[in-house]
């Protein structure tokens, strides 16, 4: 028998890491989201269900962190598209800054985490700004936002939620624009 | 670069870009704007990943809270998992045990030399199972029913009939009647010889011989009118105990018991 979270021992050893790790966090996504606070607790309550029954489908792609994130942005989707199954305070709250599509203040940038550089990348940037700009800007809509984005740092997983696509999809995109920009740029590496 | 858009997405909107849910023109601007708006791509990332921080500095999730809901999922998962192993169960076996008097107060199992030590439960309960099943007969109408509680005053209407469940510690369906290694998890499938009306929601209340009873949190009564009862191996002592289940509410109320005696090292 495959050992999963749902076992005893290490697998649910694993689960109880995470949960222990990251069940405030997933809390606070729901309330972010616009959750009450008791049906953010249920909703994290099913974010680590689920985990625990997808256990063995997680690819290692990225941290389990983030595949929890994944999840619960998930059930978040649902919750939106079924609003009786979770509800959500009626209004929608900023919870960390000015939101009415004013002015934002600039200099209110959260910290980040660091990102891995890509040395793919990084070698694309010493390449004429000017040149490189006029060849990315012809690349299709998907690709070119693939590619600025991951030239401002963003990881894999950040763009694939900017652009609505899967990772794999980022890696596909980034990959053929890579390809047409070596060509355009006159096969540089 | 393209050309930026003037106004900033609000927060809902950059919330509802993380999960694809705006319509995709104006989630085109917005990721156009994006590339241009340091503030707007910094907060997005901040989107993008579970948060660190409470929503507000009044916002609290205490330790207490945290473990009662990982209490929760672990039982959820315990009880889920024991249907699983109920439903690859032969049908019910016989288990050691000796003829009791009543249903209350079984005989303990002995442990045999060089044998593992084990559980034994009274026998009249399968018997009860088995009588039902074969459309004998109503055991309310058998002499040790309905017998007053004396602890709680009430009438026990139905001898509970059970199945006899382990699982050792990484998952193994070690079914049978040895005590279970350490870690691992007790689990009990029992099912109403009576189906309580419209009851959805059965009260498990632990009784040790000659100590406390500790009620247990509700358990689903599923659709076969079983409920799974799954207690760290840890958590049990050695002892004599009755198990009760109560469902039904005050206008059809069910009561059930059975006997098991914990005998392991």
């Amino acid at each position: 028998m495959a050992k999963k979270p749902g076992d005893r021992g290490s697998g649910r050893d694993e689960l109880e890491a995470l949960f222990q790790q990251s069940y405030r966090k997933v809390v606070y996504y729901f309330v972010r989201a616009g959750f009450t606070a008791e049906n953010a607790k249920d909703a994290a309550q099913e974010t680590f269900y689920r985990a625990s029954r997808g256990w063995d489908d997680f690819r290692g792609d990225a941290s389990r962190e983030t595949w929890l994130y994944e999840i619960a942005r998930n059930i978040y989707k649902n919750s939106l598209r079924d609003g009786s199954t979770l509800k959500r305070q009626g209004v929608e709250v900023s919870i960390d800054s000015p939101s009415s599509g004013g002015e934002r203040d600039e200099r209110a940038v959260p910290e980040l985490p660091a990102t891995q550089p890509d040395p793919e990348w990084q070698a694309m940037r010493s390449e004429d700004a000017d040149r490189l700009g006029k060849a990315i800007a012809r690349l299709p809509d998907h690709r070119r936002r693939c590619v600025e984005l991951r030239l401002l740092d963003l990881q894999y997983d950040e763009i694939a939620g900017i652009m609505g696509i899967s990772i794999e999809t980022v890696k596909s995109h980034l990959y053929q624009a890579r390809e047409s920009l070596r060509k355009s740029l006159g096969g540089s590496d | 670069m393209n050309n930026s858009k003037p106004s900033h997405p609000s927060f809902a909107e950059l919330l509802a870009l993380t999960v694809d849910e705006l319509p995709p023109q104006r989630a085109d601007e917005i990721r156009e704007h994006l590339l241009d708006c340091a503030a707007c791509l910094a907060q997005m990332r901040e989107l993008l990943r579970l948060p660190e921080s409470p929503p507000s500095p009044d916002f609290v999730i205490s330790d207490a809270d945290q473990a009662a809901a990982w209490s929760r999922l672990s039982a959820t998962l315990d009880a889920e998992d024991a249907e699983e192993i109920a439903e690859k169960q032969p049908p019910l076996r016989a288990l050691p045990g000796g003829v009791p008097s009543k249903p209350m107060a079984p005989p303990v199992a002995q442990p045999r030399a060089g044998a593992a030590r084990r559980f034994s439960v009274g026998w009249l309960p399968l018997a009860a199972m088995l009588l039902v099943s074969a459309g004998i007969g109503y055991l309310a109408r058998q002499p040790h029913f309905p017998q007053k509680d004396p602890a709680a005053g009430a009438e026990v209407t139905h001898l509970l009939s059970q199945e006899f469940l382990l699982r050792g510690p990484a998952g193994t369906d070690d079914s049978g009647a040895e005590c279970p290694p350490a870690g691992g998890t007790y689990v009990w499938v029992m099912t109403f010889t009576k189906r309580p009306a419209d009851a959805t929601e059965a009260q498990v209340t632990l009784l040790r011989q000659g100590g406390v009873a500790i009620p247990l949190s509700p358990k689903q009564i599923n659709d076969k009118g079983q409920v799974v009862l799954a207690l760290p191996w840890d958590s049990i002592e050695n002892g004599k105990y009755t198990v009760e289940l109560a469902a039904g509410g005050d206008a059809a109320p069910i009561r059930e018991q059975f006997p098991i005696t914990v005998d392991c090292p």
